[in-house]
């Protein structure tokens, strides 16, 4: 008898050693923070790091490539000769809206339709500055702002 | 074998799917921190035992055959891997009996003056300060037994099938874990009678 209610103390307080041990508070956080670790829900394949990191770095590259059209276009009047029409309008009066060529209006547009004017198919028929004979602008392409300037020289152009 | 209720997150886990093996963890992690805590005896390597037996199971589950239940396999690995972390890295502290002090026939152990208070808080939590003490003289071997046998309530199958030892090891065993245990909290409450 005395040693079964010896044994009896020994398994409940063994238990209750036990018990207190997985009762811990910090107990459930350790093992909550392990499965979501480890073994969480299973992510859509492409979210995983190890794929979206590669792919957002593809993505960044293709993106700078799309640009380089654009940037070179920028750079063009710089290395060219201006392109210049016989209907430029340089009657305006400072201060007065004038209507500019769309192409020439709109940096976002001027990158959408690159223009040579080495390209016989380029006819720009009208355009006109609000601003004057001479408009500069710079647009930031990647790491390098360029500078872009327009200059609008009627009695220069060829056929004037 | 009984039908193995595991046995679809087991597959699921096969095939890769880590969150069908995040169920398994959700289930069975306490089961698997217990059994290493009763090894080690101590809660920073039982946290890191358990954390590792789970990975090294999902990272092996391929290996299990299917044959014994998922929880079965899941204490032999356990017990083993806590067993093995003890050993490596708390050489030998244990003052355990022998296998063949086992076969030995002492006199029964009696314990005096242990008996909880119900009103006595801070005796009852003294009682608790021996008996880790007196588990952690206890060899690996007996605190897993105790564990599966006191704690998991595991029949002596059930154990014999995890710890891969035959039935009358797991009965001696079993029998000399507790014994030992009785007489380390009996040489305890007499030095404290004698001191």
């Amino acid at each position: 008898m005395e040693n079964d209610k010896e044994t009896k103390l020994i398994q409940k307080l063994y238990k209750e050693v036990i018990q207190e041990e997985i009762a811990r508070p910090d107990f459930k956080l350790e093992k909550k923070a392990f499965i979501e670790e480890h073994f969480s829900r299973e992510s859509f394949w492409l979210m995983r790091p190890a794929v979206l990191v590669p792919a957002l770095s593809l993505c960044c590259v293709l993106f700078l490539f799309q640009l380089a059209p654009m940037k070179s276009f920028l750079n063009l009047p710089s290395q060219t000769p201006p392109v210049v029409d016989d209907a430029v309008d340089l009657s305006a009066e400072p201060g007065q809206r004038h209507v500019i060529d769309e192409e020439a209006s709109v940096e976002g547009k001027a990158g959408d339709e690159p223009r040579e004017n080495t390209d016989p198919d380029v006819d720009v028929k009208w355009a006109r500055s609000e601003v004057g004979s001479v408009m500069v602008y710079q647009k930031d392409v990647g790491d390098v702002p360029i500078t872009v300037v327009w200059v609008f020289t009627p009695t220069e152009a060829p056929g004037l | 074998m009984k039908s193995d209720p595991d046995i679809g997150l087991v597959q699921k886990a096969k095939k890769g799917n880590r969150a069908a093996f995040g169920e398994l963890v959700n289930r069975y992690y306490e089961m698997v921190y217990v059994l290493a805590y009763g090894v080690v005896n101590n809660r920073e390597v039982a946290r890191d035992v358990t954390q590792d037996v789970f990975i090294k199971v999902y990272e092996r589950l391929h290996k299990f055959d299917e044959k014994s239940k998922f929880k079965t396999w899941l204490y032999r690995v356990s017990v083993n891997a806590a067993i093995d972390q003890h050993r490596k890295k708390k050489p030998v502290q244990s003052i355990d009996v022998t296998d063949a002090a086992e076969e030995s026939d002492r006199a029964p152990v009696v314990m005096t003056d242990t008996a909880p208070s119900p009103r006595d808080q801070a005796h009852q939590e003294e009682l608790k300060a021996r008996m880790k003490e007196a588990l952690s003289k206890l060899s690996e071997d007996h605190r897993a037994i105790l564990i599966l046998r006191e704690w998991q309530g595991l029949s002596y199958q059930e154990i014999a099938e995890s710890l891969e030892i035959d039935h009358g090891t797991v009965m001696s065993r079993l029998f000399y874990a507790r014994k030992k245990l009785g007489e380390v909290l009996t040489a305890q409450n007499m030095n404290d009678n004698s001191g």
